[in-house]
């Protein structure tokens, strides 16, 4: 991968490289896709992808109080008492 | 007299009961043992506040330690990553208040790699643990908190959690007993993703006994699971007429001398107690490692989008929300999450899902179904925990080298199987060798009595040790 | 160049269940920001989703209405990205395997002809958060209380061809939605929402780029975005230009659309199946159950009452309305005659209902009125006066006709001798009438009601009048 293709990437997780860190990233990410092109060598065929065998539990439709106000925002790196604040989106 | 803080979590219980010993007196004796070995180990990033422990069950009295990947309502839960640092949740999770329920009292949280990715401890935002059985070597990750605090007697037992490997690896490591058991079995709910279809919580002991003792109080559905398993495990099959079996994949190449000679003299000893040990072959065993990697990043890459500066934890300026966002991340995790999230973002992305994820999730199929086959023919695996024992801290620094280092271990994960870990020997550098038991799906029953006599046999010494410094 | 719109939509609807879908926490519309929240929706480290029964139940209700396939064995999948509103920095819903599929939904054109629209499928997902703009500062705040809110989406073909097609297919099913019960589907509340995909073709050519507009808030919304869009791709076509795949977003105020931040449009969600929820296995006998359950379908209902005679038009707003249903079904049951039913429903009945008053009487009692009415055995006044009899509860029918004496007069003979009278007493308004004056016939009518307090059969007593001074 080159490293504009990174830098795509990069932004999809919300991730940024600077100039340096992404030539550094650029040959470990070159080493671990080879490491994981293993694979290819794998026949799988017709084989199906992995489902866990389980079945989702369906829960009752029935309400229960949740966390009290406070300890819903206790954890905001900033608030204004009510809910989380964020640089404004447009 | 020994010390309190030797004594094994069943050692205790019972002093507990004929009264030779007061819950007041081991919390006391733990505490102190924290005080005089961790500022050598640094396996605790939080303590708890020190006051003797009041809570009535089956189990009262017992202390106890918490991986810091698992939520303690009201107590600091960092997954060891700067971008928690301040995280205080706001509930805790299943398998801790179980064992609350059942009395025990958290002495604190323990270290481990950021985000439960590595093998070393050495990816913990916060420090770096140290092995008790050499101060300068790694203790395993990324467990490696709670297999050194273990290891060092600073608590009788510790929670874990392992996706790849992060419970056993350590526990060899350390010189310690690491338990895994059938994934679904103990609740993941309150343990912070990593990947989620291979994420377990186990165990931590200085014996067998005491992962036999914790396992019913730990197991059991859990609503708030969905894959919770309500079924408990198989009853134990007694270890004379075990069908075990060595596969020839994990005594290869890559695994060192020493490790192979102590694992075979414990697959001798199995065969002296009875069980029926063979070798065997598990050709998919190669392909473990890279499906490992591409599922479990995957999976990472979006369990760790909800850290974005957002809600709670740490938050870095930005120009806008997203700017916010970006910067938030990129300051605050470190490398190698950073790597995995980049992988596990590329295999999942468009053009690269059917070649990369979904041919992965292929190979998990054909793993477990040669699993599957392997337990029609054998009742347990043997094997090595870890291809190497402890290395120095710093000694390893290139991730692809590092990953080769689990190579014994993934497949369990990719299986949802049971494994314990229990010390078999030492290298001739004395540092302990972990030999793994495998059982399939349900049979972790079989799995801890096999270790039992297996560990009763070798009479590993597991006194616990400080580096000599304590 | 002959161009022809070629319209899709996609209808999230907010389902009207007790709890949240992966979790117990209250759904409700309204309430103190960040009050209605747990671990799970907010999607804190550690916290995994369950999901709730009543959401399955009602996808599926929906999806047999809609005559879809239903998947036995549907998957949640992650759809991955970024946004504040996001609690987990992904949205669980489905991709691969989602519960409905392959259902059609037919409706009657403005132009008469009977449309059917192909309904690709139905899925389950969560609904993200709400993020807050007010103030003077450049911060927003971010409400959670929607957070994991049960939606479906349901996702039409390319079918429609039409604003009003559009608006009508959208009225059929918001109707069926309403009678199913999963979705209160308030538009001005948010709980029915709909994307709109529009592109436009030479009519026979292959189908066009569409491009998809968001924040079409009303129904009226959807007529004039539809509109606008399919005009400004037809003259950037003929122009000479192409059209792009774009998201837009139609702003009502100003009655056009505008693109969206390009990040909105190049997203790569990078779906997965979501690994902490198995298969969603639906128990053996649920869809047989619930099918059994379903309530008639407003079309059916429709169909059954124009079959009776009532008018269209009639017809719908009749299916759609509780009381008026209830009283028609039970009137029928006993064979009235239905159109007469309807008109007292829509028009004195409707009268009475909008002042406030409730309906005391039963499809039963209807029956008995309207056949009265029907065979001529009462005439206007007297029926007038039995409904409002009838609307004070507490008397039969034929009780109030007694004694009210409300039984026309039909009697030839007795209303000859009336008309005879009325005729000799009046002979300045027979006069008035034969010269051309047609509204002194009025008073001449009247009078002979008057005489007959009211219950003279009107058609015959005109008759009767006509037929003497005519011949004069």
């Amino acid at each position: 991968m080159n490293q504009q293709e990174i830098a795509a990437l990069a932004e999809l997780c919300k991730l940024e490289f600077n100039d340096q860190a992404l030539e550094a990233f650029s040959e470990e990410f070159g080493a671990i896709l080879a490491f994981v092109n293993q694979l290819a060598e794998l026949e799988t065929g017709d084989t199906d992808a992995y489902v866990s065998s389980l079945h989702a539990p369906l829960r009752t439709d029935s309400a229960q109080p949740g966390l009290p106000h406070e300890q819903v925002i206790r954890n905001a790196p900033e608030t204004d008492g009510e809910g989380f604040l964020i640089p404004r989106v447009l | 007299m020994a010390e309190i803080y030797t004594l094994t979590v069943t050692e205790l219980k019972q002093a507990l009961a004929d009264k030779s010993l007061s819950a007041k007196e081991i919390w006391a004796a733990f505490n102190a043992r924290i005080d005089a070995a961790d500022p050598h180990i640094g396996a605790f990033l939080t303590r708890t506040e020190q006051s003797p422990p009041t809570l009535e069950g089956p189990l009262s009295g017992i202390p106890f330690a918490i991986k810091d990947a698992f939520c303690t309502n009201g107590v600091r839960t960092t997954a060891g990553s700067r971008i928690l640092d301040n995280f205080v949740p706001p509930y805790t999770a299943t398998v801790v208040e179980r064992l609350e329920q059942a009395g025990m009292a958290s002495l604190g949280k323990l270290s481990m790699d950021e985000f439960a990715m590595g093998n070393a401890n050495e990816h913990c935002a916060f420090g770096p643990v140290c092995n008790p059985q050499d101060l300068a070597r790694v203790p395993g990750g990324s467990s490696g908190g709670s297999a050194a605090a273990v290891a060092a007697g600073m608590a009788p037992f510790a929670l874990g959690s392992d996706t790849g490997g992060s419970v056993r690896q350590p526990a060899a490591f350390c010189g310690v007993v690491g338990f895994k058991p059938t994934y679904g079995l103990l609740s993941r709910y309150g343990l912070i993703a990593y990947a989620s279809s291979l994420d377990t919580p186990g165990l931590l002991t200085r014996s067998v006994k005491d992962a036999q003792l914790l396992l019913p109080v730990l197991s059991g559905h859990d609503r708030h699971d969905s894959t919770s398993l309500a079924e408990a495990p198989a009853p134990a099959r007694s270890v004379k007429g075990l069908r075990v079996g060595l596969p020839k994949e994990y005594f290869g190449e890559g695994v060192a001398q020493e490790v192979k000679v102590a694992v075979l003299r414990a697959a001798q000893t199995l065969r002296d107690l009875g069980a029926e040990v063979s070798d065997c072959s598990l050709p998919m065993t190669k392909y473990a490692l890279p499906v490992y990697y591409l599922l479990a990043c995957a999976e990472a890459s979006s369990n760790l989008a909800r850290y974005d500066g957002v809600r709670y934890g740490m938050r870095a300026e930005g120009a806008d929300w997203s700017d916010m966002m970006t910067k938030t991340r990129t300051t605050y995790f470190g490398e190698e999450v950073k790597r995995r999230i980049m992988l596990g973002t590329f295999v999942l992305s468009a053009g690269y899902y059917d070649a990369y994820y979904l041919k992965a999730q292929k190979g998990r199929t054909l793993i477990r179904a040669e699993f599957d086959r392997a337990f029609e023919a054998y009742d347990l695996l043997l094997t090595p925990t870890s291809p190497v024992t402890a290395w120095e801290r710093g000694s390893i620094t290139d991730p692809i080298s590092a990953y080769a280092a689990d190579i014994c271990t993934v497949s369990v994960n990719l299986g949802g199987l049971s494994a314990a870990s229990i010390p078999c020997g030492r290298d001739s550098l004395g540092l302990p060798v972990g030999a793994q038991l495998i059982g399939n799906r349900m049979s972790d029953n079989t799995v801890l009595a096999a270790a039992a006599a297996l560990e009763e046999a070798i009479g590993w010494d597991y006194t616990p040790v400080c580096g000599g410094k304590a | 160049m002959k161009f022809e719109t070629v319209i899709g939509l996609e209808i999230h609807v907010e389902l009207a269940t007790r709890t949240k879908l992966f979790c117990d926490c209250e759904n409700a519309f309204g309430g103190d920001q960040n009050t209605h929240c747990c671990p799970v929706c907010l999607g804190l480290p550690g916290s995994l989703p369950v999901i709730n029964k009543h959401v399955v139940e009602f996808a599926v209700m929906t999806g047999l209405a809609l005559d879809c396939t239903i998947d036995p064995e549907s998957r949640m999948d992650r759809k991955n990205y970024h946004y504040p509103d996001m609690t987990k920095g992904f949205q669980t819903s489905q991709r691969y395997r989602p519960i409905c599929t392959n259902g059609c939904l037919a409706f009657t054109s403005e132009d008469g002809t009977e449309r059917r629209v192909g309904i690709t499928e139905i899925h389950m997902e969560e609904d993200a958060g709400k993020l807050i703009h007010e103030g003077t500062r450049p911060v927003s705040s971010a409400d959670y209380n929607r957070a994991a809110v049960p939606l479906i989406e349901i996702v039409t073909e390319p079918d429609l061809r039409s604003a009003e097609d559009a608006r009508i297919f959208l009225a059929e099913l918001r109707d069926i939605l309403l009678e199913l019960g999963v979705s209160d589907c308030r538009m001005e509340e948010g709980s029915m929402r709909c994307d709109v995909n529009v592109s436009v073709r030479e009519v026979g050519g292959p189908l066009g780029t569409r491009t998809e507009i968001k924040n079409v808030n009303s129904f009226r919304s959807i007529t004039r975005a539809i509109a606008y869009e399919s005009r400004r791709q037809r003259e950037l076509i003929e122009r000479g230009g192409v059209v792009e795949q774009r998201t837009l977003r139609w702003d009502d105020a100003a009655g056009r659309t505008t693109t969206m931040r390009d990040k909105e449009n190049s997203n790569d969600y990078r779906y997965f199946p979501e690994p902490d929820l198995p298969p969603i296995v639906l128990p053996d006998g649920m869809v047989e159950q619930l099918r059994a359950g379903l309530p008639k379908m407003p079309m059916a209902r429709r169909a059954e009452y124009e079959a009776v005679g009532v008018p269209a038009a009639d017809a719908r707003l009749i299916a759609q309305t509780r009381w008026m249903r209830t009283l028609l079904d039970g009137a029928l049951k006993l064979r009235a005659d239905a159109r007469t039913v309807s008109n007292t429903l829509i028009g004195p009945l409707s009268a009475f209902v909008n002042e406030g008053m409730e309906i005391p009487f039963t499809g039963a009692e209807m029956a008995e009125y309207a056949a009265l009415v029907a065979q001529n055995k009462i005439n206007s006044n007297g029926a007038k006066t039995l409904l409002e009899e009838m609307m004070k509860g507490g008397k039969q029918v034929d009780e109030i006709v007694r004694e009210k004496s409300l039984l026309q007069v039909d009697d030839t003979e007795a209303l000859k001798a009336v008309a005879v009278e009325v005729v000799s007493e009046n002979p300045a308004a027979v006069e008035s009438y034969l010269s051309g004056k047609e509204k002194a016939f009025t008073a001449l009518m009247g009078a002979a009601m008057k005489k007959t307090r009211g219950k003279a059969n009107p058609a015959v007593m005109r008759e009767l009048i006509l037929s003497l001074i005519v011949k004069e």
